[in-house]
């Protein structure tokens, strides 16, 4: 969509999101689960 | 008289029940056609209606409750995986998650005359957490409703549809090879338009360390989070200083995007 209303250095990460934690780069926010886990 | 018809009069009510699940679990069978086959019958040999209805929306019922489980206990995944075996473009778990969002569980009621989307929004609803008992409420209403309608257009066009399937016994085992042949083209199409997809993705894709790179080389490329609000609910990470904008949101938010900038789109 993007490529098509003219924009040509769009690209999609490999492997999304999970590629980029499973890479041990820092994320912002916390899992639900965690969140969870925190409020018990 | 034709295979079909024969079928259908002999096994009735369990060929439906069977037809029925298996379609809404997945499988490619043609429980649409079997409904409308059995109204035009019950009109024709004065056969029972209200017990084929029930048996079509309880099979229904049932498919969708797994797939609901499914989407409870695995959570985004199982969508992943649906749209992995689909041959529609990997975009059908967001252009669905998006008709999902938009109309919420009302959307059950017609989601079975809409192609993918009645595969993907029961686990849908299982990921979003939708409580169970509206769940099957409005899921039992479009099981009625797509079962109705299939019966009713049966039992409303049974003489047209009684002369189509005399065409077919007349044709024999050609109408099987033609209904063959085109089921093939069209899924040989579909598999090479989604392999033509994924090799668009292949070439155009950075990986998480080319990424690195350029943050790290100071090329500042902005990080658009894409996912669906359902996704950013099931998992609220995000890359840090990631924008958030969905494909409805495209159009607003798109004067924001710099040009000159590399643009890196993520979901899950």
């Amino acid at each position: 969509m993007l490529i098509d209303r003219g924009f040509t250095l769009v690209r999609p990460l490999a492997g999304g999101l999970d590629a980029w934690v499973a890479g041990g780069h820092p994320v912002e926010g916390e899992p639900l689960i965690a969140i969870r886990e925190m409020e018990a | 008289m034709s295979t079909l018809t024969q079928y259908v009069l002999q096994y009735g009510l369990p060929l439906i029940f069977v037809f029925v699940l298996l379609e809404q679990l997945g499988a490619p069978v043609p429980s649409l056609t079997v409904l409308i086959v059995y109204g035009a019958l019950a009109v024709q040999r004065d056969m029972p209606v209200v017990p084929a209805l029930l048996a079509a929306v309880l099979a229904s019922v049932v498919a969708d409750v797994i797939w609901y489980a499914l989407g409870r206990s695995r959570g985004h995944k199982i969508l992943k995986t649906i749209c992995k075996i689909s041959l529609s473009p990997d975009s059908c778990v967001r252009q669905t998650e998006s008709l999902f969002e938009r109309w919420g569980l009302p959307s059950l009621l017609v989601a079975k005359f809409v192609p993918g989307f009645s595969t993907i929004a029961p686990p849908m609803a299982g990921v979003i957490g939708a409580s169970f008992s509206k769940f099957l409420l409005y899921d039992t209403g479009g099981a009625l409703i797509w079962s109705g309608i299939g019966l009713a257009a049966g039992m409303v066009f049974h003489e047209a549809i009684d002369r189509a399937l005399d065409l077919l016994a007349s044709l024999g085992s050609s109408a099987l090879v033609i209904f063959a042949a085109a089921l093939a083209g069209w899924i040989a199409f579909k598999w090479w338009q989604r392999r033509r997809f994924y090799k668009f993705l292949r070439m155009a894709r950075i990986s998480v360390d080319e990424l690195c790179a350029l943050i790290d080389g100071g090329k500042a490329p902005v990080v658009v989070d894409v996912r669906t609000a359902g996704a950013r609910h099931a998992d609220p990470r995000r890359i840090p200083g990631a924008v958030v904008m969905t494909v409805d949101e495209v159009d607003q938010k798109v004067a924001e995007l710099p040009r000159e900038r590399e643009i890196i789109l993520y979901c899950t």
